[in-house]
């Protein structure tokens, strides 16, 4: 019992801090620990006991328990051990000190539940906004079960200008973004650059606000909620869709027949088809070779063909309910998506051969973008960025789910930490998929496609599911609630902490490399934004005022 | 002609006359814009008798030189002596003197109430020296004379804002290497005169004349060649360092011409480094009578020429690409313009060593070239020093980062600018093209006399590639670009920031010469080709090499027939093409608006976003670095002045010409 | 008469030009396509952009915006007065207005325009780019004229009629410096006509094609106009330089094989461009150095007469 031993060891060292703990299933972990000793607690589990930190949670569980409640979940990835460290604030006094001095992946996270929960990280170095728009009002914290969903906060400003930061003395100011050719999705950096060199950024994102996590915790319900989550991402989508199912499966201890988790495993290997293909595609637009971008998309398209005729759309599968899946894959299907897979894999090698041979790819991508295994720890890097880093960081093998620990596959590791590297190891990634999804084919039996759940899922367990996304780990969080709905869902996407060990791959690079190293990443912002709040956006406002936007809008 | 007998009493009289307005104008320095306005007329003046004195050696020749004052004890003579070589330089310094000097009335009234004293006596005696030295025929004590005069007025001048330590010891190193080439020049000079009274052509020259000591060449050169080829690197070196040649010119010119007034840098760069032409080109080619040219190893002291104008052009050159004041970077590009000058005359020496009649013919379109790009550069660079002292007059700094979108602001002066950028930058139709396409021609021509010629003319072209980035990052960072917040506060500050109608007159002027003489090349062919004819006794006269270049309105044309140029057919040329071009693009009928610059839609514009003058080129500079470290650094990880003495201009203040 | 005639054939060549660069600009773009397996767009799409182009609003966002104006308009007007200076199947029209000098600096004199345009437009973007674009002149001006030097060393004369002749194999022998400058040229014309792997002065996905980015309606016409007319014009160049032959013989086929040399020179820019990646600056620099080492080297063999 992995989780016992860990929680021994805290026990041993820390004692009476530990104040209560739930051991779920062997390889779940929640610790109750007290406020004084949370920074205590964290840097032990980083430093000490080497976890992965994963994310922190804020939420408002006043209703129920009359706290605030702060988890810092962290992962024990050569244990098999997802843990959460949950701590307790009085409701009068949302404060607990911060851990980003030990733990500076922990950075945004903080920053985000001070935004959304208003519960302040004492001691951060940095605490300004993060999340809110910048008209949106001080000490208005819209995930507070307070805040209904459709609330219009008073005194929402507009026009009201981010405050950002003095650039450092000699440096030019460039603005990348949100409009920017090599952004697929809104997010501002704001280049420090020194002739081409750039000397420092800074980040102001979060500008894709939906309100999934808000609406999901106040109007969906959980068999609807898969669907939303769906549309967190237009390319990972099934990921969180699926990621969602689990952490209430195993808030809820059920087990999914075995035929579901194998099509769950099919399904979410096709989608990490789809977009390694495109990401080497984009990549290449960005260096500015598109005959490869415009072949990689042709070679991408069968697999968006197939996609659709498993579950009648090229993107947004639609594909779990709680408890199972919605599609089956028919004979038929199995029989053309093996010829997909073959007609690709060819295909495939033909491009491999003749990217793995051009110097002059090599040279835009060696050497560049660099985030080693030290930046890959302290800013919690996940996914082909860590694992070309040679950090051998991978969920589906870490910590299985679906079929996934009935497979045989190889986590694909490279050591040069580059932008190369990361093309070499997600080009590899490719023929894995393939691997995965040929043996799933081989071994699923006939069988039931979803659980009968007949009683309402228990209220006020918490759930914890980590699914390895195409980017890397896409960890989901929740407490399940009444009203056949979750109390408080969190999502973490992979971006959400690569995009925090981008200032430090761009430093000191040229501005020609700082497109390429942060498309290296596969940024994904609408993953990143979720966006809690409500329907207030905070666009393109310096051309056009909100309501010229509107009325522009209604024109139309 | 004046009521003067002789050129050369013109001359005097000019001297004497600005001797003359020095003294009045020190009693009247309480005075500004008076002793503006008397100083004005003092050198417009001195510019109509030395205009005569031009015109007078142009129609007639010249005479046999008129001694004023002598002390044969001494060996101590005031002869002048002014051919078509020194009325080149005559003309040049009258040219130039008279818009600076009505530049400076308007543009000195910003200093204190007293100290005028400090400059208009300097001023003028500056110009006297200048005009004394090139037609002084003394090497030795009036040489010294003169070249004192124009040293420590220079010297005064550029120490002119005292308070600031930088010019000061820009004023010190000025002082102590034109010290260094007065020496080395008389020394050069002492080694070959010879003892006793001469008597040439009927008239009796003391031991240091010009005309003595050639008179003593032949004897010499047969004699003691070694003798005199090292008397020649001494005048070469003293020379030299006037003009900032490699490795001199770095030492004190990019700090004293800054330094200085904008109208006195302007004097400076586009008269001073002149004189040390002329010093080359007297004591070079017409030093030995051309009967022993065979005794005189001219094509080798071309060779050292060429590799020394060529490095000067190139170090000069991509040093100036560097610099983050406007000043220094027009100082630094001085010393590349004068690379050219100094490159031309070695294309020069290298062909007239051959001897052959059509390399006679090449040398004498490298010479034409070289004193004609003399005259151009002398008139461009004054342009540009006087815009950049108008920018620096309006806005209070010279510091190009905290400069931009001026062109909206000061129109006239950012006009101006451009024209005198293009000029330099060598864009055809303008002054720098005409003058440089000769010292192509004979360069690349000249294969036959070395095979050096074209590697360097090759060198020189790169290098009018680096000449353009540095005058767009002028011309670009102070005048284009977006208006900077030190602008922006500025003139809300002045309510304008256009300078006075004064100083932009002088500026329009300077800059039509520019058009001029790029438009209508063949006036000033016509003018250096009479002028070199009007030069008797020098090399460069040589029966072949008269007329070596057909210019007519219709265009220059090579006397050997292979090369071309025809500006006003170009002119008309492109002139129709952009009126094709305007109707082209008229003919949608789409209407215009104005916008702010896209900046990707979220970010407010900022003073923060401008691109700083500094990172222009940032990565050539990288790239170079890595070959040699020293010159490579990139300019600003922090803002950092190039010389460590040397404050930048501070940082809002609001304080008249503080550029220290 | 003559004067007319010369006229006439200046004026002929400015009409050749402005009517085959977008047809080769289409062609471009077609091939490119299928190289990617795309339709791709009608080969007389460029015609159809640039005729909306000048149709659409123009916005100037320049505190200058006479500047902007002069330099897009003096950007086309100075390629124009170039195709009257070069050979395009037939004989120099204005070889008496200036030579190998003039064409030079002319072709400088295009690059300063874009330069003005883009410090005109004052955005960061257009200011970056123009950085890379006057370093790239930089290091490709020296290229060109070095090709040029050796074909007057070669002949003796800057005459355009002798020197735009194949000159740079003149040199009697075995042209050594000529072969030199041919795979030099070879090896940089993708930059002389700012096209991937050197486009990096525009670099779309980097600074928004740079000095471009503040240019719309009819000022982009002109622009993009000025950039396929340089691709035509350099690619004439390099075929009156490097690939003579046969252009003198009688006028519809002589004139012919001259376009069908052209043709193949844009093909093969096409194919290079759809097969590269964008370099960095400093790699680009560092490239053209050597191209420039090398070219310095041919230029003393032509010295010694190889």
């Amino acid at each position: 019992m992995v989780a016992r031993e860990k929680l021994n060891l805290l026990k041993d060292r820390f004692g009476t801090a530990i104040q209560r703990a739930d051991l779920p299933a062997e390889d779940r972990l929640f610790v109750f620990i007290d406020r004084a000793s949370v920074r205590e607690v964290c840097r032990h589990v980083f430093r000490q006991l080497d976890a992965r930190y994963i994310i922190s949670i804020g939420a408002d569980d006043r209703p129920h328990s009359g706290h605030f409640l702060v988890a810092h979940n962290f992962a024990f990835d050569r244990d098999h051990l997802l843990a959460s460290f949950l701590t307790q604030l009085p409701a009068d006094d949302p404060k607990l000190d911060s851990i980003t001095a030990d733990v500076p992946a922990a950075n945004w996270a903080e920053r985000e539940f001070r935004d959304l929960v208003g519960i302040e990280p004492v001691g951060h170095a940095y605490p300004k906004r993060l999340v809110l728009p910048d008209g949106w009002p001080e000490g208005m914290h819209p995930l507070r079960k307070d805040v209904p969903w459709n609330h219009v906060p008073e005194g929402f400003d507009p026009d009201r200008e981010f405050k950002f930061d003095e650039p450092p003395e000699g440096c030019t100011v460039v603005p990348f973004g949100p409009f920017h050719p090599t952004l697929d999705e809104p997010a501002h950096f704001r280049l420090y650059l020194e002739g081409e060199m750039v000397r420092g950024c800074e980040y102001r994102g979060f500008m894709v606000h939906r309100g999934i996590e808000k609406l999901a915790e106040s109007v969906l319900t959980y068999n609807d909620i898969p669907m939303a989550a769906e549309r967190i991402c237009g390319i990972c989508g099934c990921v969180h869709n699926v990621a969602y199912a689990q952490a209430v499966e195993s808030a809820a201890a059920l087990e999914i027949p075995p035929r579901a988790a194998y099509i769950r495993t099919i399904m979410l290997e096709l989608e990490r088809l789809h977009s390694h293909l495109l990401w080497v595609g984009l990549a290449c637009h960005i260096v500015g070779f598109d005959t490869l971008f415009m072949q990689a998309f042709r070679i991408r398209e069968p697999v968006m063909w197939i996609a659709e005729k498993i579950s009648g759309n090229r993107k947004t599968y639609a594909l779990c309910v709680i408890g199972g899946v919605r599609w089956d894959i028919t004979p038929e299907l199995k029989t053309e998506l093996r010829q997909v897979l073959d007609k690709l894999e060819t295909e495939w090698t033909a491009v491999v051969a003749a990217v793995s041979k051009d110097r002059n790819i090599q040279r835009r991508t060696r050497g560049v973008g660099v985030a080693d295994a030290r930046l890959v720890k302290e800013a919690g890097l996940v996914g082909p960025v860590a694992r070309a880093a040679g950090v051998p960081g991978d969920a589906r093998r870490d910590h299985p789910y679906a079929a996934y620990d009935r497979l045989d596959f190889d986590v694909i590791t490279a050591d040069g930490a580059d932008v190369w590297s990361r093309v070499v190891v997600r080009m590899k990634e490719v023929f894995e998929s393939i691997r995965i999804m040929r043996q799933c084919l081989d071994r699923m039996e006939p069988g039931p496609l979803a659980l009968d759940i007949q009683d309402e899922l228990p209220v006020g367990r918490m759930g914890m599911s980590s699914v390895e996304a195409p980017r890397g780990e896409s960890h989901h969080f929740i407490i399940t609630g009444e009203n056949n709905r979750p109390r408080r869902w969190r999502v973490r996407a992979p971006t959400y902490q690569n995009l925090q060990g981008v200032p430090a791959m761009i430093k000191d690079q040229q501005l020609a490399d700082m497109t390429i190293s942060l498309g290296s990443i596969d940024p994904c912002f609408s993953c990143t934004d979720r966006m809690e709040t409500v329907d207030i956006r905070s666009g393109a406002q310096r051309i056009w005022s909100q309501e010229e936007l509107l009325r522009l809008v209604r024109r139309r | 002609m004046t009521g003067f007998t002789t050129p050369e009493h013109a001359v005097l009289g000019a001297i004497v006359l600005c001797l003359g307005g020095a003294v009045f104008t020190l009693f009247i320095d309480h005075r500004r814009r008076v002793a503006g306005w008397v100083s004005f007329g003092v050198i417009l003046t001195t510019a109509a008798l030395v205009g005569g004195a031009v015109a007078g050696v142009l129609r007639h020749g010249p005479g046999p030189g008129v001694t004023f004052l002598s002390l044969p004890p001494l060996g101590f003579a005031l002869r002048l002596y002014v051919d078509g070589l020194s009325a080149v330089f005559l003309a040049l310094i009258a040219v130039v003197s008279v818009p600076a000097a009505f530049h400076a009335i308007d543009y000195m009234t910003s200093h204190r109430p007293r100290s005028a004293g400090r400059f208009y006596p300097h001023l003028l005696v500056f110009i006297a020296a200048m005009l004394g030295l090139v037609s002084t025929t003394d090497m030795m004590w009036f040489f010294f004379i003169f070249w004192q005069m124009m040293t420590l007025t220079g010297w005064a001048m550029i120490r002119y804002e005292r308070s600031c330590p930088g010019h000061r010891q820009a004023a010190a190193r000025f002082l102590w290497m034109m010290q260094f080439a007065c020496a080395v020049t008389m020394l050069g000079a002492a080694m070959l005169a010879q003892d006793g009274l001469e008597t040439v052509a009927g008239t009796e020259l003391m031991r240091f004349d010009f005309d003595a000591v050639a008179h003593h060449m032949p004897a010499l050169l047969a004699g003691h060649p070694g003798w005199v080829a090292v008397a020649l690197t001494l005048f070469l070196t003293g020379f030299g360092i006037k003009l900032g040649m490699w490795p001199f010119g770095q030492f004190w010119l990019p700090d004293a011409h800054p330094a200085a007034p904008s109208p006195v840098s302007a004097l400076l760069s586009g008269v001073m480094l002149k004189t040390g032409v002329y010093g080359l080109m007297r004591y070079f080619l017409w030093l030995v009578p051309s009967e022993v040219r065979a005794d005189y190893p001219i094509g080798g002291w071309g060779l050292a020429f060429l590799f020394l104008g060529t490095l000067t052009l190139f170090t000069g050159t991509f040093r100036a690409l560097q610099q983050e004041q406007s000043k220094r970077l027009l100082a630094f590009s001085s010393i590349g313009q004068a690379g050219y000058i100094l490159f031309g005359l070695g294309v020069c020496l290298v062909l007239l060593g051959e001897g052959t009649p059509a390399t006679g013919a090449l040398a004498g379109i490298a010479l034409t070239g070289a004193l004609f790009h003399t005259l151009n550069h002398g008139v461009f660079k004054s342009l540009l020093f006087l815009d950049a002292g108008a920018v620096l007059h309006a806005t209070g700094t010279q510091d190009m980062n905290k400069l931009g979108g001026l062109q909206r602001h000061m129109p006239v002066t950012g006009f101006t600018a451009l024209v005198g950028s293009l000029a330099i930058a060598g864009v055809p139709l303008l002054s720098g093209y005409a003058s440089k396409w000769p010292m192509f021609t004979a360069a690349l021509q000249g294969t036959a006399a070395s095979r050096w010629l074209p590697v360097c003319g090759a060198v020189a072209v790169l290098t009018s590639a680096l000449t353009l980035a540095l005058m767009m990052k002028f011309y670009g960072a102070i005048f284009l670009s977006r208006t900077s917040r030190l602008v922006e506060e500025r003139r809300q500050a002045l309510g304008r920031l256009e300078v006075s109608r004064k100083m932009r007159t002088a500026q329009v002027i300077l800059a039509t010469l520019c058009v001029a003489a790029g438009l209508l090349p063949f006036l000033g062919f016509a003018f250096v080709s009479r002028a070199l004819a009007m030069s008797p006794h020098g090399l460069a006269t040589a029966p072949d090499t008269i007329g070596p270049v057909t210019a007519s309105a219709a265009g220059l044309v090579a006397a050997t027939n292979t090369a071309v140029y025809a500006p006003l057919l170009l002119l008309a040329l492109m002139l129709g093409l952009f009126a094709l071009v305007r109707l082209l693009a008229r003919a949608g009928g789409s209407s215009q608006r104005a916008a702010a610059p896209w900046l990707c839609g979220y970010a407010v514009e900022t003073d923060a976003n401008r691109l700083r003058a500094a990172h222009y080129y940032t990565e050539l500079h990288r790239a170079v670095g890595r070959l040699h470290p020293a010159a490579g650094r990139l300019p600003a990880v922090e803002p950092r002045p190039q010389n460590p003495n040397e404050k930048p201009a501070s940082a809002w203040s609001l304080e008249k010409n503080s550029t220290c | 008469m003559e004067v007319l005639i010369l006229i006439l054939r200046s004026f002929a060549n400015v009409v050749v030009v402005l009517a085959l660069a977008p047809l080769f600009e289409g062609l471009l773009r077609k091939v490119t396509a299928r190289i990617q397996s795309r339709q791709g767009p009608p080969l007389l799409q460029p015609y159809y952009d640039l005729l909306k182009l000048l149709g659409k609003e123009d916005i100037e966002s320049g505190e200058s915006p006479w500047m902007q104006r002069f330099a897009v308009h003096l950007a086309l007007a100075t390629v124009l007065t170039v195709a009257c200076l070069i050979p395009l199947g037939a004989p120099v029209p204005l070889a008496g207005a200036g030579d190998i000098i003039l064409l030079v600096y002319l072709l400088t004199l295009a690059g300063i325009c874009t330069l003005l345009a883009g410090l005109a437009a004052g955005s960061t973007f257009s200011l970056i780019g123009i950085s890379r674009e006057m370093i790239t002149m930089i290091a490709l001006e020296p290229l060109f004229a070095i090709t040029l030097i050796i074909g007057a060393v070669n002949t003796g004369t800057f005459r355009l009629e002798t020197v735009l002749d194949g000159s740079v194999y003149a040199g009697g022998g075995v042209p050594w410096s000529g072969l030199l400058m041919l795979a030099v040229m070879l090896l940089s014309f993708q930059a002389f006509v700012q096209r991937v792997p050197f486009d990096i002065a525009e670099a779309e996905t980097e600074i928004m094609e740079g000095p471009l980015i503040e240019y719309s309606g009819p000022k982009l016409a002109v622009f993009k106009y000025a950039q396929m007319v340089r691709l035509v014009i350099y690619s004439s160049l390099f075929v009156a330089l490097f690939i003579p032959w046969g252009s003198h013989l009688v006028f519809p086929i002589g004139w012919l094989l001259f376009w069908a040399k052209v043709l193949v020179l844009v093909l093969l820019v096409t194919l290079v461009a759809a097969t590269h990646a964008r370099y960095r600056i400093d790699q680009a620099l560092r490239y053209y150095g050597g191209l420039v080492g090398v070219s310095f080297v041919a230029l003393v063999l032509a010295g010694f007469g190889y």
